[in-house]
């Protein structure tokens, strides 16, 4: 199913099992939204504001890294207070550097921009007042990513908190900034074709949805929703698409029981976005066959079904990050059998060998700290940056 | 958007929900749907019209339907929508028509280019595994294997030899009679192995006979493995008799032994459809010419098991035990036990490895696994000892209900007085067992939980004729031309739900899949409260070793840690016994493994290798 509409923009769908078979067992179905630009018409690049501000101070290795990336000075959010060099002005935390976001936005009554944090150094955040600045900063139209450029930083409240704000989460390599990473999304920000991009899915109430997933440039595990019916549309900002990154995919899965022949709806999705200039909303209506046919209900989508193995690990690492919180360390053990043993299925070898050797570590020294959740973020995450539909 | 606002007030016919324009608020029906068309016509001249029903569109957007011809010949029909999907499809190859059923196709003057193939007095590859199923005279398993089986591979294994897979195979592609052997029928759709495998928006799975990759797990790339799959799933249901388990290939389980759906497959055979259906690809054989040579090679070595007849054979074992090195970290003691003895004169010998439950209320695991290897040596005691013990342990004495009934030097026992032998040994550590723990119960009528317990593997060696016996969750394995065939079942709740008709991607996910099921240290209270030993019910597997064999008795601690999963588990085994000098070297090197690997639980393992006898010992 594809819908296509002047503001050249391509929404399609795919469904996996394509056809369910009609019986008393609920059926697990993985659906896929792709939002695609449509590739020979091409919207206008959109004029973007991308300001980066520093969160914590930078230690010389850093001020050498982050040199490396190239951003311009003027791109800097910078107290002219601190000096003339913008790299050495920072904010102390997540939180601070937000409202001075904002503050700026008020003062050059700008309604959008694209800010992205550079988190220098881990403090400690006042989780209830940064909950209170996302929730404030999902209602406007700014987006702000984060990027990691030491080891030892929080992932999880990081990669959360990008992903509240509608951008996304760089995480650090090695101890240091994933430079390749941060270049590829500064070319994206500058050369937007679709921009405040937002999807809501409302899953019919007979649907039971379990997980969210999405996947341009990085992939993320968007929500878990327990397989429990829910009355609520479910939003999510994301983008957005350029030349470089023409598409972004997100992926449900979902239990439904189909007693009768029939075609279903699975849920309704609302796009909204700006392209060309304008801003525009479009509705999907994704639907279902329930068939008796077993010809018809014995196919599947390999791609799909690939896409959902691939997105499994950012789901393994979020239960990892929640077993670490409540020191579950036998649900840390076994997760990490799964996460191996799904590299193995997927032939990285290196990855096995490098996975068991930090299992072994766990189980014989009975550390797991933050630096270890960031290596294996390089696993369940950077493992399928090359993921298609 | 909001749904409600929507409604019409009328009612879903389905749910009774409230319907909205469109669709049912509650179920989600839509109240649009427009029928689907089965029937088609197909022009076969000008004169002849081909009239088709069940007419379905595959994956390559072929219309494939059945009909009968004037003669009365029942006929499928594949119908391409262009010449140039007839001219792609490489099923039309000339070079491929001896594997197929295809008799016509359409000529320059046909409204649509079509082939047709005769289905008359041939059965599908689903009717035939049916029909095994529900056939209670049907031949032996190497009737079957020389009927079907082999044929089927010969087939598979010429596709591949001439660059040809078919990736997801389906029982209804091909088509069996006595005369012409196994052919492709219409819906088959063949691949290049030199060429990119594109994937349409759908594909037909045979579910249950589909691998994981073709559902996009492991990787979702289509090969010759993917053959190897389905001809193997093939084996795996002739051979264990019943319907493949359409959850397998889609979660990327590996299947369970033969053996837990059928008790007397020969175990080299069960070995090879393990193997082919492994859910990991490269655990695979590489192609059906592999596949096909290593089905021969087990089937002439179980052929040869039958006829072997009762011989003496060189024998060379070791055993290893530890603690696990992680394991030691929170708990001291070693529970795992074992006892090994041969008696070269008259080649007799008892192997066992038990290992203790670890969490009991009254006793301990490594009591429990004392119990089990303090009855086997009694037991080897009565066999070979010069009568019973001067200073008998009385909680030991054997109870006539449990007599060992072993007589002293007696070689040349049946299968079936070695499993009664191992049962007394049992049953005696059992009894053991509850005298040990009896003064430490509370004098209540409640359910009786947390007793100490153990599992037990063992082999009674009689010349080459064997009887393993087990319960609980220790393994034994038969391992020989780079194949291991485990010949025993865990007794724990997952296994025993695939036994008992569960599939088996619903019990691995049952809550307490790992917990025992059967071990020694069962009981019951009997009305006045006091603790009665319940009969052990172990499973035993009669086996004629032949010489090249090797047994390996293990307890859990090597299967769970030695590799990352339990097949990688059980290649490592395989690589070791097959590549170490000695049995005792074999046995060393899986404690080393086991303990790399994480040492999380206690190793304890025996390495049995069987082998001609020397000329020298001979004479």
């Amino acid at each position: 199913m594809s819908v296509s509409n002047e503001e050249q923009v391509v929404v399609s769908t795919r469904l996996d099992p394509p056809w369910v078979p009609i019986g008393q067992d609920y059926v697990t179905v993985s659906c896929s939204t792709t939002i695609r630009l449509v590739a020979d018409d091409v919207p206008p690049v959109l004029k973007s504001v991308v300001k980066y501000i520093n969160v914590g101070r930078l230690n010389a290795s850093q001020v050498a890294s982050i040199g490396q990336i190239g951003i311009d000075s003027n791109a800097y959010l910078s107290d002219p207070s601190m000096g003339t060099d913008p790299q050495l002005s920072y904010e102390d935390s997540i939180c601070d550097a937000i409202e001075k976001c904002e503050e700026w936005l008020k003062k050059n009554d700008y309604e959008a921009c694209h800010f992205v944090l550079l988190i220098h150094e881990q403090r400690a955040e006042d989780t209830q007042k940064l909950g209170q600045l996302i929730d404030a900063t999902s209602r406007g139209q700014s987006r702000y990513d984060l990027v990691g450029t030491t080891g030892g930083l929080d992932l999880r409240l990081l990669s959360q908190a990008a992903l509240l704000m509608g951008g996304v989460f760089v995480a650090p390599v090695d101890g240091t900034v994933d430079s390749q990473s941060v270049n590829a999304r500064a070319k994206t920000l500058f050369n937007q074709r679709v921009s405040q991009l937002s999807v809501s899915f409302q899953w019919a109430d007979a649907v039971l949805p379990v997980h969210v997933f999405s996947f341009a440039q990085i992939p993320q595990f968007l929500r878990d929703l327990g397989g429990e019916s829910t009355p609520y549309a479910h939003r999510f900002h994301c983008g957005p698409l350029s030349e470089d990154v023409p598409a972004i995919n997100f992926v449900f899965r979902c239990l439904v029981r189909r007693k009768h022949v029939g075609s279903y709806l699975l849920a309704t999705v609302d796009i909204s976005a700006r392209s060309n200039g304008v801003s525009w909303t479009k509705t999907l209506e994704i639907t279902q066959s329930a068939s008796d046919k077993p010809a018809l209900c014995e196919r599947a989508d390999p791609r799909l079904g690939l896409a959902v193995d691939r997105l499994r690990p950012t789901l393994w690492w979020e239960e990892i990050c929640h077993a670490f919180t409540r020191e579950d360390g036998n649900h840390i053990v076994r997760t990490f059998d799964k996460l191996i043993s799904h590299e193995f299925e997927h032939g990285r070898i290196d990855a096995v060998t490098a996975l068991s050797k930090m299992r072994m570590e766990f189980i014989r020294g009975g550390y797991f700290g933050l630096d270890a959740l960031g290596d294996l973020w390089g696993y369940t995450h950077r493992a399928c940056l090359d993921l298609t539909l | 958007m909001s749904l409600e606002s929507e409604s019409s007030g009328s009612t879903c016919d389905l749910c009774s929900g409230i319907l909205g324009p469109r669709f049912c608020l509650k179920c989600g029906v839509d109240y649009r749907i427009v029928p689907m068309s089965n029937d088609f016509s197909l022009a076969l001249d000008e004169s002849d019209d081909l009239q088709l029903d069940d007419v379905l569109t595959d994956e390559r957007g072929r219309k494939i339907g059945y009909g009968h011809l004037k003669d009365g010949r029942r006929v499928a029909a594949c119908i391409y929508e262009t010449q140039g999907d007839y001219n792609a499809d490489l099923m039309a190859h000339s070079d491929l028509q001896s594997v197929t059923l295809g008799f016509a196709h359409s000529t320059d003057l046909s409204e649509r280019p079509y082939r047709l193939f005769d289905l008359s007095d041939v059965l599908s590859l689903s009717s035939v595994l049916s029909r095994l199923r529900n056939d209670s005279h049907k031949d032996g398993i190497h009737e079957q294997l020389k009927r079907y089986i082999f044929p089927l591979f010969e087939l598979f294994s010429d596709l591949h030899k001439r660059g040809y897979f078919l990736g997801n195979a389906n029982p209804e592609w091909f088509y069996f009679s006595d005369n012409i052997g196994w052919r492709l029928g219409p819906k088959a759709i063949l691949r290049r192995l030199d060429s990119e495998t594109t994937q349409s928006a759908w594909v037909d799975v045979a579910k249950g006979f589909a691998a994981p990759e073709v559902y996009g797990r492991c990787g979702g790339q289509l090969s010759a493995r993917s053959d190897v799959y389905f001809a193997g799933m093939v084996l795996y249901t002739i051979l264990a008799d019943v319907p493949p388990s359409p959850g397998t290939g889609q979660h990327a389980l590996r299947m369970p032994p033969v053996q837990a759906y059928k008790h007397d497959v020969p175990p080299m055979l069960g070995a090879v459809a393990l193997k082919a259906t492994s859910a990991h690809p490269g655990r695979r054989y590489i192609d059906m010419q592999v596949a096909l040579r290593a089905l021969r090679k087990a089937s002439e070595r179980e052929l040869r098991r039958l006829t072997y007849g009762v011989r003496s054979l060189e024998i060379d074992y070791g055993s290893e035990i530890h603690i696990g090195l992680v394991k030691a970290m929170y708990s001291p003691i070693n529970q795992d036990q074992f006892f090994e003895a041969f008696d070269e004169l008259t080649g007799t010998g008892l192997f066992l490895v038990s290992d203790g439950v670890s969490i009991s209320r009254y006793g301990s695991g490594d009591l429990a696994s004392h119990c089990v290897k303090e009855a086997a040596t009694q037991l080897w005691n009565r066999i070979l000892g010069p009568g019973p013990q001067t200073e008998p342990d009385d909680t030991l004495t054997f109870d006539s209900s449990h007599d060992l009934n072993v007589s002293q030097q007696k070689t040349g026992r049946t299968h079936a007085e070695r499993k009664s032998v191992i049962e007394g040994m049992l049953n005696q550590a059992n009894i053991r067992i509850g005298k040990l723990v009896t003064p430490m119960l509370p004098p209540a009528t409640g359910p009786l939980e947390s007793i100490m317990a153990a599992t037990s593997v063992s082999m009674f060696l009689e010349r080459n004729q064997a009887t393993i016996s087990y319960i609980g969750d220790s393994r034994a394995y038969l391992v020989r031309d780079g194949h291991i065939a485990p010949l025993t079942l865990d007794h724990n709740l997952k296994t025993q739900l695939m036994r008992n008709g569960h599939p088996p991607a619903r019990a691995v996910q049952a809550q307490g899949a790992n917990a025992l099921v059967k071990c020694v240290g069962d009981f019951e209270r009997s009305d006045d409260g006091t603790l009665m030993a319940v009969p052990l019910e172990p499973e035993h597997v009669k086996l004629t070793i032949l010489p090249g064999d090797t047994v390996v008795l293990c307890s859990d601690g090597v299967v769970d840690y030695a590799g990352f999963d339990e097949e990688a588990s059980e290649e490592i085994i395989t690589d070791i016994v097959e590549s170490a000098p000695t049995a005792r070297v074999a046995a060393f090197e899986l404690m080393v493994a086991a303990n790399r690997g994480g040492g999380g639980d206690n190793i304890s393992c025996i390495v049995i290798r069987f082998d001609e006898l020397s000329s020298m010992r001979v004479a």
